[in-house]
């Protein structure tokens, strides 16, 4: 039903009411077995198509473009291996330079014209607020937003909509708790990003931390036309604060410059950062890049830096789903490094598959997004999700660790909290479990 | 009658796009409305540079200011589309106005930063008030089919059918406007501002509304995209969006309409194009720099089997050669020399010697 | 309409920080044709551009009749009825034949506009039958026709020429002077004629005007100057 024909008004208004009561019995009753058939926009009885929109070049590209092709490395994975109910997952993501127009125009070339299934990974926040209020008004699922908006979570305005990774205002409360608990009495300063990922990182952090002890708030434009001038300002002041503890939510090449000024000015704090700018392996790369250095001096500049993870430790290489992906990432995509961007992707993927075999063999769009309300087991978090009916948010908790040698060490077990002001943070104390060994779910 | 003429092609154009817009798929119909904003923006802009010889490298500014205006007219004070739109071409043209008093004091490269400045640093104002405009997410609003056309009629076919007769309408009113004694005056001035001068002709003020007439294009064209798109944000309008309607322009042949709209289509649907044509012979979309090379290469290949852009290819395919000197892009070319030379009381020698003779009036007469 | 005097007093003018012209006075009478004569970089252009507002004054007056001139801008210049047929460019190359004798008539009356478009059709009968032609593909004789045709459809009272004969056949260059001669005494038109063909322009002149660096040398009735063998060795050369 995602296009009419022009028929006039009856037969229309029929063919809808038709198809919603199609529709509510589809989603009652998920058949769990019977031919494979093409019973949503997307779905043919071999394929399900999807679609994203991704930096693929740009200002966010670096980092970031390697999560779409560590998505589709997961997917080719799934279809190697029996696929969702023998369908072949088709991923088709488009590059949007991270410009919201491109952004509008590329998603409509997807649901309008190559018909996906669904909308998975998105990524960004301008970008996909740009497009969800008409991914919305089309009912196509949209799955697993790639950005810590708190702004997903909006079930009755944006029913298709849902969040993956734990939102910004969760994470500077898990962060803020901890840094009020290991930090007592020190002088602690905010660097964030002046849009609604730093202000619901801040908003998160001040559920926390007591506004005695913050000494300084600096806020950069993320798009000033000169960034590295912009930071110098920044740190400048921070160091002017006196600050012991400066917490940043950043963007990775933000917060390599951060690093960097606090190098040049003779300034140490205690530095803590959002798990948006601390994967190692993409921080230390910046950091050689823009010092002109190489070797080890990046990973000796976020030696020591205090973070949050909702997802294992690629340091860990016990952990099941750190070895599964990277045997993933072995077999698909070796050229690309085996970072925190490409864990990413692979997770969401693993995620959207949790979701698609929930939602039955012969699924509708409206079945797809019934599982997600439904509630998701956890699998590759380390923390729940969130997801029900009435909440849209994905993951629920995060770890603290530490860089310690270019991976992340965890300083303790996982916390779990909510989006309000004086929801506690408590420990997880259930243990993540393990990967299916034939890395489908 | 060269109104009369244009009203009736205009109308049979007008009918010929919608029904084109109605038997297409919603996507091409978003694409078709895509084209159709953009040709009118490439139109203005072909106009400023190719007839009235001024250059701004600036004009996705105008689109910005179109588009907002339309978006906070829509979103808080509810207005009719139409007159949204309208209102936009009015506050945009004023902007241009503003530009234009300042452009007719610039020369050259001097003009070309300014409008450059512009398009920079327009969109930061949606930074800087958050409140109003929306900062980075920009500023949602929707758009509802009218009534009179049925609940079934496809919001993406109404979008269409609005920007093609916005488009239709523009390029009637530029059409009249270039035969008229404004565009002939304008291409005097561009040709040759000295003797336009010395013929009378008030050369500041005919190039500032030359200025406000382009941005006021550019207004209707920001206002267009917004209300297809149904959102405004300030990545939608940055220096590269400016830079590719200049593209357009050259590509589509300097100061010509029609040219204007081949320009706002190789914009519009060539990128999209290589993208899937990249995708289905083999490159994996991770490498996303295939189509943006293709279309590089299509740009340099348009250039050199077209020198004069495309419509200068398609006249002189149809029609008898034109002086070769008397190119727009040449005239340009010359008065960017002359004014290099500006100041020096030489003035340029004619080349052709009167060899045959002319038949001057009778004296006797 | 009675013809119209010109008068040029003390003025000081110039591009830079050098003035060019330096407290030139030159009174044309009405009715009369004035060449002003002098070598390369003598003034004689700035002294016209000057006239005709492109470039400032910096002290001395310019008046049409009793009408001050000074330091207005050129189209009020050209409304005030001083047409400027300037050197070698006059001609817009991309517009028409028609479109830019459309120019010259600007400056009329909406009802007089066809008469008199005709009226310069019947009288450069060459311009009619390339009307539709676009002035890129005139002759230089023809383009130097046009200009001329185009200046005299504002109806102008005082008439500026600078080199009018600069490039052309000798042949042609008479039928121009012959043409200057016919405006002044049919049309009572007052012309001053910028020439280095100091010959050929006092052939026609009433009186002539000869400028050396910025100044006015000499001032006389063009067959005085024509005579005077030492001025004519020295700043004329013939």
């Amino acid at each position: 039903m995602a296009r009419y024909r022009k028929l006039g008004l009856a037969p229309v208004a029929a063919l809808a009411t038709l198809s919603m009561m199609l529709a509510a019995c589809g989603s009652s009753t998920p058949s769990s077995s019977g031919k494979l058939q093409a019973s949503a926009p997307g779905i043919t009885a071999t394929t399900i198509l999807i679609g994203s929109h991704q930096p693929l070049t740009g200002i966010a590209a670096p980092g970031y473009d390697e999560i779409a092709p560590a998505s589709n490395a997961y997917f080719q994975y799934v279809n190697a291996h029996g696929g969702v109910y023998g369908r072949k997952i088709i991923y088709k993501y488009l590059n949007d330079q991270y410009n919201s127009s491109i952004t509008t125009t590329v998603v409509r070339q997807l649901i309008l014209q190559d018909h996906v299934f669904a909308i998975f990974n998105g990524l960004g926040t301008p970008t996909h607020l740009a497009v969800a209020p008409f991914i919305n008004a089309e009912k196509v699922p949209d799955l697993f937003v790639a950005s810590g908006c708190a702004c997903w979570n909006a079930p009755s305005t944006w029913p298709e909509t849902f969040g993956w990774q734990i939102n910004y205002i969760r994470e500077g409360k898990i962060l803020g708790s901890y840094v009020a608990a290991h930090f007592k009495g020190e002088r602690i300063a905010y660097f964030y990003q002046d849009d609604e990922f730093g202000l619901d990182g801040i908003k998160g952090l001040g559920y926390e931390i007591p506004a005695s002890q913050v000494v300084a708030k600096e806020p950069y434009n993320v798009n000033a036309a000169n960034p590295a001038a912009e930071v110098g300002t920044l740190t400048a002041a921070l160091k002017a604060s006196r600050a012991q503890v400066v917490i940043a939510f950043a963007v990775p090449a933000f917060m390599a410059l951060l690093r960097l000024s606090e190098l040049s000015l003779s300034y140490s704090p205690q530095l803590v950062s959002s798990s948006v700018g601390s994967d190692p392996i993409t921080i230390s790369g910046l950091l050689n890049a823009y010092a002109k250095k190489s070797g080890s001096f990046g990973d000796s500049l976020i030696q020591g830096m205090i973070t949050d993870s909702y997802l294992p430790s690629l340091g860990d290489t016990t952990n099941s789903w750190i070895s599964l992906f990277t045997k993933i990432h072995n077999e698909y995509i070796p050229k690309l490094p085996m970072d925190g961007n490409v864990l990413y992707g692979m997770a969401a993927a693993y995620t959207f598959v949790q979701a698609m075999f929930k939602a039955g063999r012969n699924p509708t769009r409206q079945d797809l997004v019934n599982a997600v309300n439904s509630g998701l087991p956890q699998g590759v978090s380390v923390a729940p999700y969130a997801y029900s009916a009435t909440d849209h948010d994905g993951i629920t908790g995060a770890y603290i660790a530490e860089i310690e040698k270019g991976v992340l060490v965890p300083l303790g077990p996982t916390q779990v909290t909510d989006n309000t002001p004086t929801g506690a943070v408590t420990t997880y104390t259930t243990a993540q479990p393990a990967a299916p060994t034939s890395g489908i779910p | 009658m060269t109104l009369a003429r244009n009203a009736g092609l205009g109308i049979i154009a007008c009918v010929v796009l919608l029904v084109l817009c109605s038997k297409l798929d919603a996507y091409r119909q978003y694409q078709m409305a895509q084209v159709a904003a953009t040709v009118v923006a490439v139109a203005g802009l072909t106009v400023l540079i190719g007839v009235s010889g001024q250059l701004s490298i600036g004009h996705g500014a105008f689109m910005f200011v179109g588009g907002y205006a339309t978006a906070l007219l829509v979103l808080h004070l509810n207005w009719p589309l139409a007159l949204a739109i309208v209102a936009s071409a009015v506050v945009a043209g004023l902007a241009g106005g503003v530009m234009g008093v300042a452009a007719a004091r610039l020369r050259g490269p001097y003009l070309a930063g300014a409008t450059l400045m512009l398009a920079v640093a327009l969109p930061a104002v949606a930074y800087q008030w958050q409140g109003v405009f929306g900062g980075d997410q920009g500023l949602d609003f929707t758009v509802n089919t009218p009534g009179f056309l049925g609940a079934s009629f496809q919001l993406t076919e109404w979008q269409g059918w609005v920007c093609c007769i916005c488009l239709v309408i523009v390029m009637v009113l530029l059409a009249n406007l270039l035969r008229s004694r404004i565009g002939r005056s304008w291409r005097a001035l561009r040709d040759n501002e000295t003797a336009a001068a010395l013929a009378g002709l008030n050369v500041a003020r005919l190039r500032v509304l030359a200025f406000m007439l382009s941005a006021a294009c550019a207004g209707v064209a920001g206002s267009l995209l917004a209300m297809t798109m149904l959102n405004v944000t300030p990545g939608a309008f940055t220096l590269a969006l400016s830079i590719q309607l200049l593209t357009a322009v050259v590509l589509g042949g300097l100061g010509s309409l029609a040219g204007a709209v081949w320009g706002g289509i190789i914009l519009v649907l060539v990128p999209p194009f290589l993208t899937d044509f990249a995708a289905s012979h083999g490159f994996s979309s991770a490498s996303a720099s295939v189509p943006i090379a293709g279309y590089g290469l299509v740009l340099i290949i348009v250039m050199l089997v077209f020198p004069a852009g495309i419509q200068g290819g398609v006249r002189r395919l149809l029609g008898p050669v034109a002086p070769a000197a008397t190119g727009p892009v040449s005239a340009i070319g010359r008065r960017l020399a002359r004014r290099l030379e500006e100041g020096s009381t030489t003035d340029a020698r004619q080349e052709g010697v009167d060899k045959e003779g002319t038949r001057w009036p009778d004296t006797a007469n | 309409m009675p013809a119209s005097s010109l008068a040029v007093t003390d003025v000081v003018a110039g591009y830079n920080s050098t003035p060019v012209l330096n407290g030139v006075s030159i009174t044309a009478r009405p009715a009369t044709i004035t060449a002003v004569l002098g070598a390369n970089g003598a003034g004689k252009t700035t002294l016209l551009r000057t006239i005709s507002g492109f470039v400032r004054t910096r002290g001395g007056q310019v008046r049409l009749d009793d009408v001050s001139l000074t330091r207005l801008a050129p189209d009020h210049i050209a409304r005030a009825g001083v047409a400027h047929v300037p050197e070698g460019q006059g001609v817009i190359t991309e517009l028409t034949v028609e479109e830019n004798l459309k120019l010259g008539l600007l400056l009329r009356r909406r009802a007089d506009r066809a008469a008199a478009l005709e009226d310069a059709y019947r009288k450069f009968s060459i311009l009619a039958d390339r009307r539709r032609r676009h002035a890129a593909t005139l002759s230089g004789g023809e383009r130097q026709m046009l200009v001329i045709a185009r200046a005299l459809l504002s109806a102008p009272r005082v008439l500026l020429l600078d080199e009018p004969s600069l490039g052309l056949a000798p042949k042609v260059v008479a039928q121009v002077m012959d043409l200057v001669r016919q405006l002044r005494d049919e049309s009572g038109l007052t012309v001053l004629l910028v020439e280095q063909n100091a010959r050929s322009a006092l052939s026609i002149a009433d009186q002539g005007v000869v400028l050396n660096l910025g100044k006015v040398v000499a001032t006389a009735a063009a067959g005085e100057l024509a005579a005077d063998v030492a001025l004519r060795r020295h700043y004329l050369g013939f």
